[in-house]
C-alpha cells in the first residue's frame, strides 16, 4: 500500500506527458507558497498568546509575553534559511511533489503542535510546531518549485519564478487577515480562539498545498517550449553549463550573489519593518495612516516580484540589480527631501517604488543563479543563498532602529531622525551594485562534466 | 478535463491573492483619506520579530 504512495510522490512519476500545459505548473507552485508566505502575518497571533490565561487581560504572572511568544516567528525564519540550505540537495533529488508534500506536512503539523501547544499552555511546544517543524515546511516548501519552473519556462525564467515568490510575498496578505478573522469567529469569553484559528489553518493550508503537490509536474528530459530554440549553453544569452551546489560555493559568483542579496534585502527590510512608525514621525500623521502606508507597501512588495522579474528576461540579470541598486540609492537620499518640502504623496510614491525593487530582489535571484550556475541544481544553490537573508533580516532593522532611536535621543527631531539611515541604506546599495557588476561567468574549471539523471 | 483544470488552478490561487489584496487595499485607505494631526498613539507590541511585519523573502 505504501509502496504506491510513496512511488506517486517521485521525480519519475510526476514526469509530465504529452499535452500537458506548462501554465498548470506556476499555480502549484503559488498555491505553496502563498500558504507558507503566511508566517509574515503571525504576528497577529501575538498579542492574544498573551490572554490565554488571563482571558480579556493580560496575567503578568502566569500568561506568556510579547518578547516570549516573539521567539515563534524568529524560530521559524532561522529553520527556514537553514533547512533551504541543509535539505536543498535532497529537494532536488526527490523532485517538486515530494518536498511539496513533506513541506505541507510540516508546516500543517507544526500548526496542529501549536494549537495543542496553546490549549496546554505549554510554550515549548509551540516553539517545537511552529518553530522547528513549521519552519523546516517554510524552508522545504520556499525551494521546492524554484529549479521546476525553471526547467518549464527555460525563454522566461524570471517571469516563472517571480510568480511562485509573488505568491510568498502575497501569503502575508492573506494569513494575517485570516488568522484575524478565525479568532473573531472562534473566541469565547476568556479564550481568544487562537488553537482552532490554528487548526482551521492547518486545514485549510493543507488542502491548498496538496492540492499544489498533486498539479505539480515535471518535464520530460527532451521537452522544450514551442517554437523556443535553447541558446548555446554559457552563451550570454542562455543558462551557464550547470554547477554542483557544492561546487557552487567555492565559486566568487556565489558569494558576490550572497552579498548583492544581503544588501538589497538589509535595505528593503529597514524600512519595511518601520514603515508605519517612519511615516508617522516624519509627517506628524496617526497610527491609522502609518498602518495604511504598511499596508499599501505590502501590495508593492508583493507586485514588484512579478514585474522587476519579469523585466530582468527582457534587460538581463546583471542590468535589473544594477536599477535596484543605482535607481535605488538615489530613491532612499530622496525620502528626506520628500519630508523637507511636506510632501506626503511624494514620499508614499518614492517607497513604494523602493519596496518593489526590495521584493525584485528576492524573485530575480533565483533566476540570476540559473544564468550562472545551470538549472541542474538551481534549487539547492538558492536554498544556501538564503542564509543571506537571515543575517540582512537582523542587520537592516537592527541598523534604522538603533540610529533613529538614538537619534531622537539625543533630540534630533523625531521627523529628521533617520535622515542618516537612509544615506546609509545608499551606501549598503552602492555596496551591492559593486558586488553585482563584479559578476562574471563562472571559469568552465567548475562546470560538471557529467551530469546524474 | 484538461481544459477545465487550468482556470480551476488560476482562480483557486488568484481568488485569495485577491481577497488579501482587497483586504490590504482597504487598510491603506486612511493613507488617502486620513487627517495629519497625530492621534494618541498605542504601544506597537514588538519581540525579537519585531512588528506585524512584512520584511518577507
Amino acid at each position: 500500500m505504501s509502496v504506491p504512495l510513496l512511488h506517486c510522490l517521485s521525480r519519475e512519476a510526476t514526469v509530465a506527458g504529452p499535452g500537458f500545459s506548462r501554465w498548470l505548473v506556476p499555480p502549484a507552485a503559488i498555491a505553496v507558497h502563498m500558504c507558507i508566505g503566511e508566517v509574515y502575518g503571525f504576528s497577529v497571533f501575538n498579542e492574544p498568546m498573551t490572554r490565554l490565561i488571563g482571558g480579556a487581560a493580560h496575567d503578568p504572572t502566569r500568561d506568556w509575553t510579547i518578547p516570549q511568544v516573539g521567539w515563534i516567528y524568529s524560530i521559524a525564519l532561522v529553520l527556514l534559511g537553514l533547512s533551504a540550505a541543509v535539505f536543498g540537495k535532497w529537494v532536488e533529488r526527490s523532485g517538486p511533489r515530494k518536498t511539496m508534500v513533506a513541506s505541507a506536512v510540516c508546516f500543517c503539523s507544526g500548526l496542529v503542535l501549536s494549537a495543542i501547544g496553546v490549549r496546554l499552555h505549554a510554550l515549548w511546544l509551540v516553539y517545537l510546531g511552529y518553530g522547528v517543524v513549521g519552519g523546516i515546511g517554510l524552508g522545504l516548501g520556499y525551494i521546492a518549485p524554484v529549479s521546476t519552473l525553471m526547467k518549464w519556462f527555460p525563454d522566461r525564467p524570471g517571469m516563472a519564478t517571480g510568480m511562485a515568490i509573488m505568491g510568498f510575498g502575497g501569503g502575508a496578505l492573506i494569513g494575517a487577515p485570516l488568522g484575524v478573522s478565525l479568532m473573531a469567529h472562534f473566541k469565547s469569553a476568556g479564550d481568544p480562539g487562537v488553537a482552532p484559528a490554528f487548526l482551521t489553518m492547518a486545514g485549510l493550508y493543507a488542502a491548498w498545498m496538496l492540492f499544489g503537490a498533486w498539479l505539480v509536474r515535471v518535464p520530460a528530459a527532451d521537452w522544450k517550449p514551442e517554437g523556443w530554440q535553447p541558446a548555446a549553453a554559457g552563451s550570454k544569452a542562455g543558462p551557464a553549463r550547470s554547477v554542483s551546489v557544492d561546487q557552487a560555493w567555492k565559486t566568487p559568483q556565489f558569494w558576490l550573489l550572497w552579498l548583492v542579496l544581503c544588501m538589497n534585502v538589509s535595505a528593503g527590510i529597514g524600512v519595511l519593518g518601520q514603515a508605519s512608525l517612519m511615516c508617522q514621525d516624519m509627517f506628524g500623521v496617526g497610527a491609522a495612516v502609518g498602518g495604511g502606508f504598511a499596508g499599501l507597501l505590502s501590495i508593492f512588495n508583493m507586485g514588484g516580484r512579478f514585474l522587476w522579474s519579469s523585466v530582468s528576461d527582457l534587460t538581463g540579470r546583471r542590468t535589473v540589480y544594477a536599477i535596484y541598486f543605482l535607481l535605488g540609492a538615489l530613491l532612499y537620499a530622496l525620502v528626506p527631501w520628500t519630508q523637507k518640502i511636506g510632501s506626503r504623496t511624494l514620499f508614499v510614491a518614492v517607497t513604494a517604488l523602493i519596496i518593489s525593487m526590495y521584493g525584485g530582489g528576492f524573485a530575480t535571484i533565483p533566476a540570476y543563479l540559473r544564468d550562472l550556475f545551470g538549472t541542474h541544481q538551481v534549487g539547492a544553490i538558492h536554498g544556501r543563498l538564503i542564509t543571506a537573508w537571515s543575517l540582512a533580516a537582523v542587520v537592516g532593522p537592527g541598523l534604522i532602529n538603533y540610529i533613529s532611536t538614538a537619534k531622537k535621543k539625543a533630540g534630533v527631531p523625531a521627523a529628521e531622525a533617520y535622515n542618516g539611515t537612509l544615506y546609509l541604506m545608499c551606501g549598503l546599495l552602492l555596496v551591492g551594485l559593486v558586488a553585482n557588476l563584479l559578476v562574471r561567468p563562472v571559469h568552465p574549471r567548475h562546470h560538471l562534466q557529467t551530469i546524474a539523471p | 478535463m484538461k481544459t477545465v483544470l487550468l482556470p480551476i488552478a488560476w482562480i483557486l490561487v488568484l481568488a485569495p491573492l485577491s481577497w488579501g489584496v482587497a483586504r490590504s487595499v482597504q487598510r491603506s485607505m486612511p493613507l488617502f483619506t486620513g487627517g495629519t494631526t497625530a492621534a494618541p498613539e498605542k504601544p506597537v507590541p514588538t519581540g525579537p520579530a519585531g512588528p506585524a511585519s512584512t520584511n518577507r523573502p
